[in-house]
């Protein structure tokens, strides 16, 4: 081991130092103590900087130019050390500018350049003499090395990081070498995922540019190799395309060829179709005429006669056969209506002849015809003389009474009298009354009467028997007397001077009356003869003559009955009459009805007539007497019409012929007589033409029979060859269908241009190549940094343990094992236990990290010895620690 | 007498596949205006150009962009309509196979002759300044044009006249050493020699290339524009007189065409360090070059290409750099390996293997693992 011993060092223009500045050094330990920022540590970074030389680079943090050249403008940047080495003085002055440098040694006194030369730590050339030299001088030429060694630094390091600083310190490259490795790892993991192949415990997820290029590229051939495939495919399908295209042309060639040919048949088939067609027609025409001429004879007979015999109809408006028509029917309405009234006019009579004999049936009820109420009348008579003569029979009875009783109560013979006769009076002049009123009116007149009477006769008996008498009669008597006198007062004065004899007289004319009328057979006489009677008797007394007039008028009212005719009878007379009386009425009705139906018959001939005459002045020729009857027009316009129609009808059927011809006349039908012989000439030499033109076409027209079935066999076995030809181009239309698909298919997947991807696959291999190299390259520095490591733990870790044991336990004057474990990680034994260098005091792990950078130097520097540069490690270090080991570097 | 212009391989549409698209269209639109310069040239009455061929590869792709479709027709038209007769043959970048290729789509518009036969064969008979010009050719078509291994069907007419063959394809006297896709149109030496052309026009490759055929010759006109830094033209018009009874002469017409790819070498071992690369790099730039520099040598430092390519940029059009340099020669290494630090003993394992290596190739590989070991050992990439 060389030993070497600083001297001096000067800098000039380096970091603080703008002026050239020495420093001389003691042999031993030499303590540099000045505040801060006053260069000491710049000092130590000159020395390394003169030796080891400083690289030129902008940097300005690390161990540049850019960061010691002093920022105050100086020429000089420069620095010199001189150090002893075995006994011999050198001196080492470098330009850091310019990378010049000088190696002197001093030969008595003198220096003697040993060795000048361009010295750029970084650059390659001339390092080689300057380097040796150093290496002969301090046995090491690296000044990363002689700062990892003999160069320690402010602050020391951090208890954790301790096992870090020794693996940068010991990896020599300024850096962690587990750094290393990952960086390392992490740039081979961004270009491959498969990093177990190369040495690493696992690979990647996702795919990296190594894969991602692969991919690229697999991609690429198959595209390429696609490509070739559609083009050369493609091409295939083109060919067969052209092909198919080429047998299409071909087989529509024959197609069109053999359409031609069939055509030229179905044409030769056609005008031989038509030409038969055509000869038929020939004789329908010639058929037609000889009918058309047939008919324009008819028609011009029936035109002569309708000239001949009914020129008058000629001409006549179109409402004519309407009027005709409606002439005859009025004919026939007034012939009707003639018959009717005819009919009416009989119908008439028949109903005048039977009024006649209603009204001869009628006179035997002229009563009822006379007295509308004859019935009611002849009633009331009844009922006044079923109530006299049942009155009549009272009195008699009374009479007979009283007649009894003056027998037996003589005292009151008087009052029996006076009342009998009173009785007898009221009765008598009822009686009478009754009688008078039955003749004048009726049975009303009966009553009346009966009432009067037996007031009256009442009234008499009171004056002739006076009134006390009176007053025992009968209340009946009395109040009949009453009644008699109001009635008396009111009526007639005549009776009331009635004496008592012409009562008495009455009395007896009713007793006789009433003898006479039930013993009388003939009653209306006998009222006569009462009246008679009365008037024989009472002449002179004129109330009983006004009576006696009435009762022989109502005997007048019931004439021609007699009185002792039924009520039924009279009212079943009164019924026939009443039934008679409504059938004259019936039949006047009738017979007025008739005439006025005759009338109005008359009038609707007359109209009709009028109507008629009005038809005949607007056609001339009906003025003609003789043929005026529309009748006969009818049958002369029948004819006509029968000759029009036919006219017609022969018209319509030239028509008809004409049109079944369509020809306009027979002028025309000449002409397409001709025309059709011209067509038959002409199709002659259609089908002449298309023999020519289509040669193997058979004749047409001629006799079929001669080979006839055959050319049609040819026929049918031309249409089997079309249909043939038609299936094959639609199985080429197919065929072609299918390779165009086939085409745009392929033309659709779009095809890389094969050249160009060729050229990129290669571009690609290439880069592919360029990633392998950087992969291999990769994978081999870290396969070797790896081992390297596992080779420098197995030489150098147990080594370094024991010298950092040396110089810990010399430091702190114990007897403790330092371990360095795999890692590089420190470990203390003490008392056979192992203590984690945490537990320590800061000091103690100082001393140990000091001990470790010793042994490091120890270890690095094994065959050389520079002295060592300490720029304020110990900051953390207490008094008694710096005493330790100022003492110990001193030592 | 005859003279024709011969061009092959344009490439017309080709853009260089830039990492900056814009730029890689804005080169290859620069690019395709050297067309324009050939029909000056050939319209030029001064240069007697009678007939212009086109052995293949006028496109880039079979579909190129429509704007170059129309530059180019506009071109080739105002050729034409300038009396100079054009042949026409598709090539194997802008092969007539695809459906959707240029030719078949512009098939009805191409100016002059097109040559759509899929099979070797009299293609054209012109008439160009009274004599008879026999084109013989074919344009290969996927799945049409059949041959095994080479072309050997080379038809020719008897007549006197100039016969022209114009194929895109390969001519390799011998063994090429690859195999030879049905693409690239191997063509039969033999049968060509025997085919007795006057003049054999030929594509695909882009080196100028001249061959004797019988009593005629044949000429690979190559590529005149660059395409990339590693396929750059020729820089000059191949054209040719035919006389009657005298056959073909060549001759070399230079033609400048922009832009141009430039490729720089530079030996690491004179720089220090990065910065000094840099600097050096720097004073070589220019605005529109397009460049590929290529570092060499040993070098001492430790630094990445991609890294200095961006710093490289601004002084360039474009600029990519291609490391073949060597870190630290083996003594040096030696020397460091000397160390007895992890580092030390990397370099050392480093070294053993390098002296182990046979091969440049595994020399590269060692050498580029000892630079990523170093570069880890420091902290990673920092240059």
């Amino acid at each position: 081991m060389k030993g070497v011993q600083w001297e001096t060092i000067s800098l000039e223009g380096f970091g603080p130092f703008t002026t050239k500045k020495g420093l001389k050094l003691e042999p031993g330990l030499n303590l540099l103590i000045a505040p801060n920022e006053t260069g000491k540590s710049t000092i130590a970074e000159g020395l390394r900087a003169v030796i080891f030389g400083l690289p030129n680079s902008k940097d300005p943090v690390g161990f540049t130019t850019a960061r010691f050249r002093s920022w105050q403008s100086t020429d000089n940047f420069a620095g010199e050390v001189s150090f002893m080495v075995a006994g011999k003085r050198y001196r080492i002055s470098r330009d850091f500018a310019s990378h010049r440098v000088v190696i002197e040694k001093k030969v008595f006194d003198l220096w003697e350049v040993q060795l000048e030369t361009e010295h750029n730590p970084a650059a390659l050339k001339t390092v080689g003499d300057y380097q040796s030299y150093l290496e002969k001088l301090f046995g090491l030429t690296s000044g990363k090395l002689f700062a990892d060694t003999f160069y320690l630094t402010q602050p020391l390091p951090e208890n954790d990081r301790l096992a870090e600083e020794l693996r940068i310190l010991l990896s020599g490259s300024g850096s962690d070498y587990e750094n290393s490795l990952k960086l390392l790892e992490d740039e081979m993991a961004g270009f491959t995922k498969f990093l177990k192949e190369r040495g690493f415990p696992r690979n990647k997820n996702n795919n990296r540019r190594l894969e991602e290029l692969e991919e690229q590229i697999l991609n690429l051939e198959n595209g390429l190799k696609e490509a070739r495939g559609q083009v050369d495919e493609l091409q295939h399908v083109l060919v067969q395309a052209n092909q198919v295209t080429e047998d299409l042309k071909s087989n529509q060639a024959q197609y069109q060829n053999k359409t031609a040919f069939y055509k030229a048949w179905q044409e030769g088939r056609r005008l031989q179709s038509r030409y038969e067609e055509l000869l038929e027609k020939q004789v329908k025409l010639t058929k037609t005429k000889e009918e058309l001429l047939f008919l324009e004879a008819r028609i011009n007979n029936v035109n002569q006669e309708i000239a001949g015999s009914y020129q008058d109809f000629l001409g006549l408006s179109k409402e004519f056969p309407e009027e005709l028509e409606q002439m005859l029917k009025w004919e026939e309405e007034i012939l009707r209506l003639t018959e009717n009234a005819l009919k009416l006019g009989k119908e008439l009579e028949d109903q005048k002849d039977s009024l006649l004999r209603l009204s001869d049936r009628l006179a035997g009820f002229y009563h009822f015809q006379q007295n509308p109420h004859f019935v009611v009348d002849f009633k009331v008579f009844k009922r006044t003389e079923e109530k006299f003569l049942q009155e009549l029979e009272q009195a008699r009875l009374l009479l007979e009474e009283l007649t009894d009783l003056r027998a037996k109560e003589e005292g009151k013979e008087r009052s029996k009298k006076v009342f009998l006769k009173r009785t007898g009076a009221a009765l008598a002049a009822a009686a009478v009354l009754s009688l008078l009123g039955g003749q004048t009116a009726g049975v009303s007149g009966l009553v009346v009467g009966f009432i009067i009477g037996s007031v009256l006769g009442w009234g008499l008996s009171h004056l002739i028997f006076g009134g006390k008498k009176a007053a025992l009669l009968l209340p009946q008597t009395k109040s009949f007397l009453a009644s008699l006198a109001r009635r008396d007062s009111e009526l007639n004065k005549a009776v009331k001077e009635l004496t008592v004899a012409e009562l008495q007289a009455l009395l007896l004319s009713l007793d006789y009356l009433l003898n006479q009328k039930k013993s009388s057979s003939d009653p209306q006489g006998s009222y006569q003869e009462m009246a008679e009677a009365e008037r024989l008797e009472t002449l002179n007394a004129t109330p009983l003559m006004k009576v006696r007039r009435e009762l022989i008028d109502l005997a007048k009212l019931i004439s021609p009955y007699r009185v002792d005719v039924s009520v039924e009878t009279v009212e079943k007379d009164y019924l026939q009459y009443d039934q008679l009386r409504r059938e004259s009425n019936f039949g006047e009705s009738v017979a007025i009805k008739l005439e006025r139906e005759i009338f109005q018959t008359e009038q609707k001939k007359k109209n009709l007539y009028t109507e008629i005459n009005l038809v005949k002045e607007r056609y001339p020729f009906l003025a003609d007497p003789s043929s005026s009857e529309a009748g006969i027009i009818k049958e002369r316009w029948q004819v006509f019409q029968g000759l029009k129609n036919e006219q017609a009808g022969l018209i319509s059927e030239f028509q008809g012929i004409l049109k079944g011809a369509q020809v306009k006349d027979l002028e025309e039908l000449d002409f397409s007589f001709h025309e059709v012989q011209n067509q038959v000439i002409g199709i002659q030499k259609d089908l002449s033409d298309l023999g020519v033109k289509h040669p193997g076409l058979p004749a047409f027209i001629g006799n079929k029979t001669t080979g006839w079935e055959q050319l049609e066999e040819m026929y049918g076995k031309l249409e089997e060859e079309l249909a043939d030809l038609s299936l094959e181009e639609e199985r080429l239309l197919e065929k072609q269908q299918e390779l165009k698909l086939a085409q745009v298919t392929l033309e659709g997947k779009g095809a890389i241009n094969i050249a160009q991807g060729e050229i990129e696959l290669q571009e690609l291999c290439n880069i592919k190549e360029g990633l392998l190299f950087e992969l291999d390259a990769l994978e081999i520095a870290y396969r070797e940094l790896k081992s390297t490591i596992t080779d420098y733990n197995l030489s150098y870790r147990e080594r370094l343990g024991e010298q950092i044991t040396f110089y810990f336990n010399k430091f702190t004057d114990s007897s403790r094992t330092i371990i360095v474990t795999e890692n590089f990680e420190t470990k203390v034994i003490a008392a056979g236990q192992e203590r984690d260098v945490r537990q320590f005091s800061q000091g103690t792990k100082d001393l140990l990290f000091f001990a470790l950078r010793l042994a490091v130097g120890d270890i690095l520097a094994e065959d050389f010895q520079l002295p060592f540069v300490l720029d304020d490690p110990f900051l953390n270090y207490d008094h008694n620690r710096l005493q330790e080991v100022k003492r110990l570097l001193q030592s | 007498m005859i003279s024709f212009l011969h061009l092959a391989d344009l490439h017309l549409g080709w853009q260089p596949n830039f990492s900056d698209r814009e730029l890689g269209v804005e080169i290859g639109a620069e690019r395709d205006g050297f067309l324009k310069a050939v029909v000056d040239f050939a319209l030029d009455p001064e240069n007697k150009i009678d007939l212009v061929i086109i052995a293949g590869d006028l496109f880039e792709s079979h579909r190129p962009v429509a704007k170059v479709i129309g530059q180019v027709m506009k071109e080739l038209t105002r050729l034409v309509r300038g009396g100079i007769q054009l042949v026409t043959v598709p090539g194997n970048h802008d092969e007539i196979t695809y459906p959707d290729s240029v030719y078949r789509q512009e098939q009805n518009r191409w100016p002059g002759f097109l040559v759509t036969n899929p099979s070797p064969q009299l293609s054209f008979r012109l008439d160009v300044n009274r004599k008879q010009v026999f084109v013989y050719s074919l344009a290969y078509t996927g799945g049409i044009t059949g041959f095994t291994d080479t072309l050997k069907d080379f038809p020719r007419e008897k007549e006197e006249g100039f016969h022209l063959a114009i194929f895109h394809g390969s001519y390799i006297d011998g063994d090429p050493g690859w195999e030879l896709g049905t693409r690239s149109l191997p063509l039969d030496a033999k049968s060509l020699e025997q085919a007795n052309y006057d003049y054999v026009a030929l594509g695909h490759f882009h080196s100028h290339r001249v061959f004797q055929f019988g009593k005629g010759i044949g000429a690979y006109a190559g590529a005149i524009a660059d395409k990339g830094f590693n396929d750059l033209g020729t820089g000059f018009l191949l054209k040719g007189i035919w006389r009657q009874n005298m056959g073909v002469q060549l001759e070399r017409i230079p033609l400048t065409v922009k832009p141009k790819f430039e490729k720089l070498e530079i030996d690491l071992s004179r720089f220090n360090n990065s910065d000094e690369l840099l600097s050096a790099v720097e004073e070589l730039g220019r605005p529109d070059a397009v460049m590929q520099v290529e570092l060499k040598g040993m070098r001492n430092f430790l630094f990445e290409p991609k890294n200095l390519r961006e710093r490289l940029l601004p002084f360039f059009r474009y600029v990519e750099i291609i490391d073949q340099s060597f870190f630290l020669s083996a003594a040096e290494l030696e020397k460091m390996a000397r160390e007895k630090t992890i580092t030390g003993f990397f370099l050392r394992g480093m070294l053993e293997k390098l002296k182990e290596a046979v091969t440049d190739e595994q020399k590269r590989l060692l050498n580029r693992a000892l630079v990523k070991g170093i570069q880890a050992l420091k902290g990673g990439d920092k240059s």
